[in-house]
């Protein structure tokens, strides 16, 4: 009998926070259960281990840019392929699908002009973010490790791009549990239209417990799935029925009182009820003022959706949710094969003003300090032309946003060679950013582990990546 | 060792030390500086990473030396005489449209050859027979020794021995001062059992005829009737699609939206149902899974008989990896090769309980399996795997006939289809016959001055027309138009009796037609590649070649397992290597140390939740190390002693006072034994079992009496919608109750489970799946209280009861409620708070919604959710 090795880092754990960790609020034998070695290995480092990081922030939330949002149309500006327009790249790149055989550099449709006092440069398609960049870092020496939207977005959730490890959402869950147990610890508000490529890949728990995969919260219409009774049912009828459910479970209870699992499902009954009214009060944004629902664009049909997702994910991180995961619009919005004007164009004008919203929003309320904010895709595109007129996927660079909770405002790091290929200066590798954000959070990335199938898992699995804390991007 | 192999490998490796020696002096660049990445830009596409055209392979400096049908493709120091350098210089390669080298780059690699063609990487003289490091500790590991048969300890409680299995848990629980619980009442057995083994609780019925069976023996009848259930092999064979990591569609499944249906897969799920059922011997069924195909001289055969079809359908196990080989920008070689690599995984962790992927890059850092086993291991399945000669995932099918037969089919169809078409026309001639008399008699009704006009302008081009032919066109077009209707009634005599015959010619061409179906196969459909270890697990670094083995520590010391020679000649081989027969035999043989372990461990895992190994994928020293190691031992030998019968394991285990004992102790008997032993590990009770994911659904469906139990076929089609949720596609069915289908029958994806499913820990399916988890999640009591799914059968539930006691009075229907859904009466205090909530829940506008109330909670109980 092996002693149980899952711990999550030398956090420091009161009862209180245990009992919030859970993100169930049930009694302390339950908890055990769920989160120890009954039911399953669920971790939860419940010894109690001495500090080492102080966090600065206490949630994130991570605009998750999916498809590949080009670099050097939107954050990275290259006059060198004005000049080379047209002409073939010394380096022949590495192409994913068909149609860059040329190799000629193609010029952006866009103009670059700086914006607020740091003075970035950004491209006009992204005034909005341009008006909150002296909030952010940018940092525009990403790079990733597959060149294929599910790989690279499994790496970029998951740190690698192998389909059985938990996003990064789901760790910072386990690692930190959430502050209201009515919610989720770890929430998703996708387009509810559709799910984005590789769908519940980015919110997977992997081999965590269930308990910190990304649950779904809907934008329009129920909130959560199967929160409200599919056949409908008078509030007295159902507490009538949980009343009764309750005493046939304590009745059954009494012949195995050590079980902890049955406790938590009787708790649970009573958290579907509370969660019932605590998502839909959280997720109401009928109180919110005209000037605020401007701010995200509420106001506008084109930006509507998208913004309503970002004053979501803000009242559930006041609410006290761990990690929230937005996506501005099904499939893969930012993935400009072709026609990069008018794709990049189209996108965004959906999400620039809300991105805007949100980061002015949190900073009103002074959320911006305890908030991380991260905006980013999981690869860049290629300085070539493919049919014509866009750009194939590339892995060997691209840029990321991160506002709040620490990271240095208005400051950019890292650079591309001459036409942003590849990242040059100061690269950033996902691990990297993983390390930085748990970091921001108080977790120590090489002592989140996970004991699974006989080894200790980490998310930055630190001796293969060499995953390091991005000291330079944060204050 | 093959001798062929071996004496072209000591030819390359002169050849590379050879090399070597002649350049020490030149100090040229080296190969893998410029050279290599060059040769990948331009040359891999043809020469190495998807294929190996002309037998050439450009990824190493050895195998550059070694050349191709033409030859070395470089000779050190002469670059006028390298072939590779001609051909680049002329232009020739690569050939045609492809990515021409600039000069410069020519220039490099010419450079690099005159220099010597040097390369860092020497091959260090690697011998095949070399063993990987075996210290004595690892060697010595309890899991790579043969399991033994010990003698059955002797133990105190003799009373509570009812199965040699009873005596080797007893006497670790007698050492540890501890005792079994109290025997299950025969009520909570029955449960216990059925759901157990077909997954389904006992209808009331077959509850009351276990109990009234008071004669010796009762238990062990129910457990043979059981084992006798076809609904059995349902239940067990969804255990073995969990190891083998079962999906019903082809590629990584990502996109909730689009389904991929592997066509004909659910023949293999429909082949491990069947085996299970009529206990195939277990060593057999590997056998078949591993290579089915060599097995039956498939290629050659006139026809199919049922085994040769099991045979090739069973193959269907090395077809389970994720392939998205059909998207061509994704057939590329890094993927093949994942492929592959994903196969050898689910071979070893579901069939060796090892974690051998380590050891792709680098030897592992635990078990004693070097990085040479793992490309011996590969080197077996190459053959059918051969990344360089792919058939993507659509392609990588066999028919459900021979070849032959299939084309004996084809062409006797493709005769019917010209008789068809023959007769098609003869009607479609009569037809315009028809049509063109009557627009003739429509026309000559029109008045005479604009006939003429009409007719020409309804020849003229639409785009061609004068405004005034538009008009007429538009106008009086409709008038002369002849409609189908027209057509058949305006037939002559003669011409509809030749219509008439010709339709009943094509009606019986066409039941003539036969047909085939889709295999989902594995099978060598090419010549035998060579394999080679790669370098830090990357194709694009190959070392030595390796040829097929199993892992050294695992092989018999004074037998080793020979591969049969390969015949290396060109074109397509009349039959396979014979590599994975050999490698399933090995698998099975009589001493083999892990086959039986593992499976037996499995089992025991499915009964008591943990298997005495925990790690039921990993019995390798990273792994735990068995509770009772004995008792593992004593399974395995009975297993492979008594013909791999896998029903005469679950017997054991089932008649013995273990399982049969209660989950439940007395306070103080609980607190005494935790203290020993918290974690249950030496069972002093049964544990408690939540149901699998499965089981919860089709118990919710058996419950409300609407549970189909048809078996086999296509699987039942499921839909992803807006919502996130996920429902059977009832637009879709085949047959009108498909969606009330045991679980196993619906489409299995990788993701995107139905929802009842999905909250209850249905797997991902990355690989496979070793243990399920059990969580106890808020998502779960949501599902059950609120979902569509259990509200309706909620309801039906309740009208069942109502069917079923007519005439009963309140406190009866109460007890039949209770007996459906938890399989026993309710105590007398549960009845008092059913009856007060009936009263509750009194309603004047629906009086049956009292009982569904009642029914949908009894759904929602702890109790109906755990195995008893």
């Amino acid at each position: 009998m092996k002693p149980e090795k899952n711990f999550s880092g030398n956090l420091p754990i009161s009862r209180r926070q245990l009992l919030q960790m859970s993100g169930l609020g049930f009694g302390g034998l339950a908890l055990q259960a769920v989160l120890g070695g009954t039911v399953q290995a669920a971790g939860g480092g419940l010894g109690s281990r001495p500090a080492h990081i102080p966090p600065r922030a206490k949630s994130v939330i991570l605009m998750l840019q999916n498809g590949g949002p080009s670099q050097m149309d939107l954050f990275d500006p290259k006059p060198l392929l004005r000049k080379f327009n047209g002409k073939q790249h010394s380096i022949k790149v590495e192409m994913f699908q068909a149609g860059s055989e040329q190799n000629k550099l193609m010029d952006t449709p866009f103009r670059f002009q700086r914006y607020g006092e740091s003075g970035a440069e950004l491209s006009e398609v992204i005034p909005g973010i341009g008006s909150v960049i002296d909030e952010m870092t940018l940092i525009r020496s990403m790079h990733t490790g597959h060149n294929n939207h599910t790989e690279a977005l499994v790496m970029l959730m998951t740190g690698k791009i192998f389909q059985d490890r938990p996003a990064l959402g789901a760790w910072i869950s386990y690692g930190l549990g959430t502050e209201n147990n009515s919610l989720p610890s770890y929430v998703v508000l996708r387009d509810p239209a559709g799910y984005n490529t590789s769908g519940t890949l980015t919110w997977t728990n992997g081999w965590l417990s269930a308990l910190h995969r990304g649950t779904e919260f809907s934008s329009s219409g129920t909130p959560v799935l199967n929160l409200s009774s599919s056949i409908p049912v008078t509030s007295r009828e159902q507490r009538n029925n949980l009343d009764f459910l309750s005493r046939l479970n304590r009745i059954h209870q009494r012949r195995l009182p050590r079980e902890a699992e049955l406790e938590a499902r009787i708790q649970n009954y009573e958290l579907a009820a509370r969660m019932q009214l605590a998502a839909a009060d959280v997720l109401d944004i009928s109180g919110e003022t005209a000037a605020t629902r401007s701010l995200y664009g509420l106001d506008n049909k084109t930006t509507e959706p998208y913004g309503r997702r970002c004053l979501m994910a803000r009242k559930l991180v006041e609410a006290g949710v761990r990690f929230v995961q937005v996506h501005p619009r099904p499939f893969q919005p930012w993935d400009s094969h072709s026609k990069t004007r008018s794709g990049l164009g189209s996108i965004c004008g959906a999400c620039d003003r809300p991105t805007a919203g949100l980061i002015t929003d949190l900073k009103q309320r002074g959320l911006l300090d305890e908030t991380i904010v991260i905006w980013s895709g999981e690869f860049g595109r290629l300085p070539v032309s493919q049919n014509g007129s866009g750009r194939d996927h590339n892995r060997n660079a691209f840029s990321l946003l991160a506002a709040g909770g620490g990271f240095r405002a208005g400051y950019i790091h890292g650079a591309t060679d001459e036409v942003g290929y590849a990242a040059a200066e100061n690269k950033v590798s996902v691990a990297d950013l993983h390390a930085t954000i748990l970091h921001q959070l108080g977790i120590d990335h090489e002592s989140l582990i996970y004991e699974h199938a006989g080894r200790e898992e980490t998310l930055t699995d630190p001796p293969l990546t060499g995953a390091r804390v991005v000291d330079e991007v944060i204050s | 060792m093959n001798r062929l192999v071996l004496s072209r490998f000591l030819i390359m490796l002169s050849m590379v030390l050879l090399s070597a020696a002649r350049l020490t002096a030149a100090e040229g660049p080296f190969f893998e500086t410029r050279v290599h990445g060059l040769l990948k830009t331009y040359c891999w596409k043809c020469h190495g990473g998807e294929a190996r055209e002309a037998g050439l392979d450009l990824r190493s400096l050895p195998l550059l030396l070694e050349g191709g049908k033409n030859g070395p493709s470089v000779v050190a120091g002469a670059p006028e005489k390298s072939l590779l350098i001609q051909k680049l210089v002329s232009g020739k390669m690569p050939p045609g449209k492809s990515l021409k080298p600039t000069a410069a780059h020519i220039e490099t690699i010419r450079n690099w050859v005159a220099g010597g063609a040097r390369g860092r990487y020497v091959a260090r003289g690697f011998n095949e027979a070399e063993k990987p490091p075996l210290d004595e500790k690892a060697g010595g590991w309890w899991s790579f020794r043969p399991p033994v048969q010990s003698p059955l300890p002797a133990v105190k409680a003799e009373q509570r021995v009812q199965s040699p299995v009873d005596r080797f848990v007893l006497a670790r629980l007698e050492a540890a001062g501890l005792n079994l619980a109290p025997p299950a009442s025969p009520a909570t057995l029955v449960r216990r059992a059925y759901l157990d083994l077909v997954g389904l609780p006992p209808s009331p019925w077959e509850v009351d005829r276990f109990l009234a069976d008071t004669r010796p023996g009762a238990w062990s009848r129910l457990i043979d009737s059981l084992l006798a259930d076809p609904r059995y092999g349902e239940r067990w064979g969804r255990h073995w699609l969990d190891t083998v990591g079962y999906v019903d569609t082809i590629g990584s499944d990502n996109d909730a939206k689009t389904i991929k249906p592997a066509p004909g897969i659910w023949r293999y799920r429909d082949y491990v149902i069947r085996a299970f059922n009529s206990d195939k011997p277990f060593d057999d069924f590997l056998v078949e899974q591993l290579a089915g195909d060599e097995l039956v001289d498939w290629r050659r055969a006139e026809s199919f008989s049922e085994q040769d079809l099991d045979r090739l359908v069973a193959t269907g196990f090395l077809r389970q990896s994720r392939d998205v080989t059909y998207a061509p920008e994704l057939n590329t070689a890094d993927i093949r090769h994942q492929v592959l690599f994903d196969t050898l995984q689910t071979i070893s962790a579901g069939l060796l309980g090892l974690t051998i992927h380590c050891a792709q890059c680098h030897s592992h850092k635990f078990d004693p399996i070097s990085q040479v086993d793992y490309y011996r291991m590969a080197a077996i399945f190459t053959p059918a795997y051969d990344v360089q000669n792919w058939l993507n995932s659509e392609q990588r099918q066999l028919q459900s006939v021979p070849p032959r037969e299939k084309d004996r089919i084809d062409g006797h169809n493709k005769q019917v289809n010209a008789r068809v078409d023959a007769l098609k026309k003869k009607i479609a001639a009569i037809r315009t016959g028809v049509s063109t008399r009557l627009r003739a008699a429509k026309l000559a009704r029109l008045p005479g001055p604009i006939r003429a006009d009409t007719d020409q302008a309804l020849k003229t081009a639409k785009d061609k027309r004068t405004p005034v032919q538009g008009y007429l066109a538009t106008k009086l077009g409709p008038l002369l138009a002849v409609s189908s209707k027209e057509i058949v009634a305006g037939l002559g005599q003669d011409e509809k009796k030749r219509v008439d015959a010709d339709d009943a010619a094509i009606a019986a061409l066409n039941a003539t037609r036969r047909s085939y179906e889709p295999v989902r196969a594995l099978w060598e459909q090419g010549p035998v590649p060579k394999t080679y270890l790669y370098r830090r697990g990357d194709f694009a670094t190959p070392g030595p070649q390796v040829s097929p083995g199993v892992p050294l520590v695992l092989d018999r010391r004074k037998q080793p397992t020979r591969f049969p020679p390969v015949a290396t000649a060109a074109g397509k081989p009349s039959r396979s290597t014979g590599y994975r027969r050999v490698f399933a035999r090995w698998l099975t043989g009589p001493d083999h140390p892990l086959t039986a372990r593992v499976i037996v461990n499995r089992l025991w895992q499915r009964y008591f939740g943990t298997g005495l190994v925990a790690s039921s994928d990993n019995f390798g020293l990273s792994g735990s190390e068995p509770t009772h190691p004995r008792l593992l031992d004593w399974l395995a030998r009975e297993l492979i002693d008594g013909g791999w019968s896998l029903k005469r394991v679950h017997r054991f285990v089932l008649l013995s006072s273990i399982y049969q004992q209660s989950t439940s102790r007395e306070p103080l008997d609980w607190d005494r034994a935790g203290a020993v032993d918290p974690t249950n590990r030496l069972y002093w009770r049964m544990p408690l079992r939540r149901l699998e994911s499965e089981v919860i659904r089709d118990s919710v469906l058996a419950v409300s009496g609407q549970l189909d139990l048809f078996q086999g076929g296509p699987a039942v089609p499921i839909t992803a919608r807006a919502d996130s949720s996920v429902v059977v596609d009832s637009t879709k069915l085949a047959r009108p109750t498909d969606d009330r289908r045991r679980s196993l029958y619906l489409t299995c994806r990788r993701n995107y489970h139905p929802t009842e499913l999905s909250v209850f820990d249905q797997p991902t399916v990355t690989h496979n799946c070793s243990r399920r988890d059990r969580s106890a999640v808020v998502l779960q009591s949501l599902v059950m209280l609120n979902g569509a799914f259990v509200m309706k059968q909620s309801r039906l539930f309740a009208a069942r009861v109502r069917a079923e006691s007519s005439k009963a009075t309140r406190a009866d229907r109460v007890d039949h409620v209770f007996r459906l859904a938890l399989c026993r009466v309710p105590t007398a205090e549960e009845r008092r708070l059913s009856l007060e909530l009936l009263v509750q829940q009194a309603n004047s506008k629906s009086p049956q919604r009292p009982l569904e109330h009642l029914c949908h909670m009894l759904l929602n109980a702890n109790e109906f959710l755990y195995t008893p």
